[in-house]
């Protein structure tokens, strides 16, 4: 990394602490442009900070309000200097929206931190990151958008099936080895637990739960039940 | 007192227990109920099966004639060579004046043999069968005519373009998740692997050329007259672009999907008004998922919604989870209302199951798809011979009332209440 490079990286990073960056972003496709787009809407723009391949109009034009960096050598993405320049000092987050395999593998081999989640899009994830992911299961995400494509080619299809708007999320830990069958949430109906071992079993809510069960919720309005849900869940957070 | 009562309350305990266990154990009743929807999956299964064997007799019959000519050639040949190696030096054998002699026949057919199989004829007859597997060459047929005769014999194809995820999956799902192989079929950019898995199942052109997307040849060769709808799937505006506006030449009023990421930008302006071309808002919806993933891990676990089983109906979804294999019904659909699976199954209602199992969410998606049952009871031969009488009678007033058309004076019309008076003042009578 020559002089001015690293000079550009450390301001990025110095830029990130001071605005205290919880997200950063690799991309610059089509779903970085709209991920970032709705973030400035929900007004969370000061938490993110972007990391894009490429100089395009629309960073520019986010540039005031996003931290960004450009990195337009794909070789630096596959060195630790870049990431190690970065230091993610404040980081819960980040994002990888790449299409290519390679970067994002090289992104993930970088991101070692236990503390960080690392969030996916299932349509550009490895195979390799996908058995990551059922390996550390919390820690990254896949966003399955693939399924919620195929869901709406399948409305097109006037087929006499469905696929209903059943999600599963993981039991909260203050609810681990205990029965969840007093869970109540607003349009959202609490179906089963789903205990992923050996064999998918699934499990009435009665039984105590045990560690990397999932929970199996129908929703009831899919834009209202996720509201509820959300809010349900930071209550346990919290 | 309390002392006394407790045993009993526990010998109570320990009835239920082994109630439960009996109820947990399958009576008469439940594997005959098995065994009825086993009998109607092998139904369902071999409708589709018959329907693959007719489709596939319908496609060979080209074929059938090509044998034919075949067979014919191969009797001619064998004719040929058994007039010339035996025919015709039998016939010069009895043609001379001492007809017995069978040396003479004997050195003749060496002679003849000698005609025949030597390095002239021989050259001859590579020469020939070269010129036949030229003819045979020339008559099979192109990949793409082949594709054409076969996607033809079926009725409302949807069309996939594309090998992206996208497509990969919804293939995948169709086929092998819900078993509507029939009603897809697929024009691959790439020779992929994952694309000869679905050879067996579905029909497949895959273009040697990307360019040949731009032409229009592709598209006048296979002509898409049984397409229902076209769903746009590659990875690429460009082909997209091209793939959009060769099959609105052709075919101007089928529905075309595409998704909204690899959408040319021309398809959003105001000047295109397709009433027929459908944008998925994959975007949104990624874009969605992205920022609720910021606070929650999600993700879809494999269930269906389906039309309740006939062999369920009045049965409960309990049951139906306990018969089916690797299966589990997670709620009852009745109209807009959500009921436990322990609810009596009813004619119209929708299950919601989990599958753990690609192949046995097939088997029973196939019994509800192939097999599924109408709203309105048949009527029983009674009832049918009722109708028809009725019916008959009918036609006969009707044919009576035509016939009598006489002009008659306008009676005054009788009233209800007048009616109702004259049976009182009857009855007081």
């Amino acid at each position: 990394m020559g002089f001015f490079k690293r000079r550009r990286v450390r301001k990025f990073a110095e830029k990130a602490v001071e605005q205290q960056n919880t997200m950063f972003v690799f991309g610059s496709n089509i779903f970085t442009e709209a991920f970032i787009d709705q973030l400035i809407q929900i007004g969370a723009q000061t938490r993110v900070a972007l990391i894009s391949d490429k100089k395009l109009n629309w960073i520019e034009e986010v540039k005031d309000e996003v931290n960004v960096l450009y990195e337009e050598q794909n070789e630096e993405y596959a060195k630790r200097h870049l990431y190690e320049t970065i230091g993610f000092h404040n980081a819960e987050k980040v994002i990888i929206l790449h299409e290519d395999p390679l970067i994002i593998q090289n992104i993930m081999s970088f991101i070692s931190n236990e503390e960080l989640k690392v969030i996916l899009l299932a349509q550009f994830a490895p195979p390799f990151v996908q058995y990551l992911a059922g390996q550390k299961q919390g820690q990254i995400i896949i966003v399955d958008n693939l399924n919620q494509i195929v869901n709406e080619l399948y409305q097109q299809m006037s087929l006499p099936l469905v696929k209903p708007p059943v999600i599963s999320i993981p039991v909260p830990e203050s609810r681990i080895s205990k029965p969840i069958d007093d869970l109540q949430i607003p349009k959202v109906r609490v179906l089963n637990i789903l205990r992923e071992d050996s064999k998918d079993k699934i499990i009435p809510l009665d039984q105590p739960t045990q560690e990397n069960d999932r929970i199996l919720l129908y929703l009831e309005d899919p834009e209202e039940s996720l509201k509820h849900l959300v809010d349900f869940l930071s209550q346990y957070q919290s | 007192m309390n002392n006394q009562l407790e045993p009993k309350k526990e010998d109570k305990g320990k009835k239920n227990d082994k109630k439960k266990k009996k109820g947990q154990k399958r009576t008469f009743g439940d594997n005959m109920r098995q065994l009825k929807f086993n009998l109607t999956t092998i139904r369902a299964n071999s409708k589709v099966v018959f329907r693959l064997v007719l489709r596939e007799i319908k496609y060979f019959v080209p074929l059938q004639d090509l044998f034919l000519l075949f067979f014919w050639i191969f009797l001619f040949i064998v004719f040929g060579l058994v007039i010339v190696i035996w025919g015709i030096p039998l016939a010069l054998s009895i043609i001379p004046n001492d007809p017995f002699k069978a040396y003479d026949l004997h050195i003749n057919l060496i002679k003849w043999d000698g005609i025949i199989f030597n390095d002239t004829t021989l050259r001859y007859g590579a020469g020939i069968i070269g010129t036949v597997t030229i003819i045979v060459r020339l008559m099979i047929k192109s990949p793409i005519s082949k594709y054409r005769d076969k996607v033809n014999t079926r009725k409302d194809v949807t069309y996939v373009f594309g090998t992206s995820r996208p497509a990969e999956q919804f293939l995948f799902e169709m086929i092998f998740q819900f078993g509507y192989e029939e009603r897809v079929s697929l024009i691959a950019d790439n020779d992929l692997l994952w694309i000869r898995k679905l050879r067996a199942f579905i029909d497949i052109y895959v273009v040697e050329n990307q360019l040949e997307f731009e032409k229009e040849n592709l598209y006048d060769i296979i002509g898409f007259e049984n397409a229902s709808r076209i769903m746009i799937l590659t990875e690429s505006i460009e082909l997209n672009q091209n793939i959009l506006t060769n099959i609105r030449r052709i075919r101007p009023d089928v529905d075309i999907i595409l998704l909204s990421q690899y959408a040319p930008a021309f398809v959003f302006s105001e000047l295109v008004q397709d009433q027929h071309l459908m944008i998925i808002e994959d975007l949104d919806a990624t874009v969605q998922g992205l920022v609720l993933s910021l606070s929650m891990d999600f993700n879809f676990p494999p269930t269906v919604e389906i039309d309740v089983p006939r062999t369920y109906i009045g049965s409960t979804g309990v049951a139906m989870t306990s018969d089916l294999v690797r299966q589990k019904v997670l709620l009852v659909r009745r109209g807009d209302e959500l009921l436990s699976p322990e609810e009596k199954l009813k004619l119209g209602d929708r299950v919601i199951i989990y599958f753990f199992s690609d192949y046995f969410m097939k088997m029973t998606n196939r019994v509800v798809t192939e097999l599924p049952l109408l709203p309105k009871k048949s009527k029983t031969k009674k009832e049918k011979k009722k109708d028809k009488k009725k019916g008959k009678e009918e036609i006969e007033i009707n044919a009576l009332d035509e016939e009598l058309v006489i002009p008659t004076i306008e009676e005054p019309v009788v009233k209800d209440t007048q009616l109702y008076d004259s049976t009182t003042h009857d009855e007081v009578d």
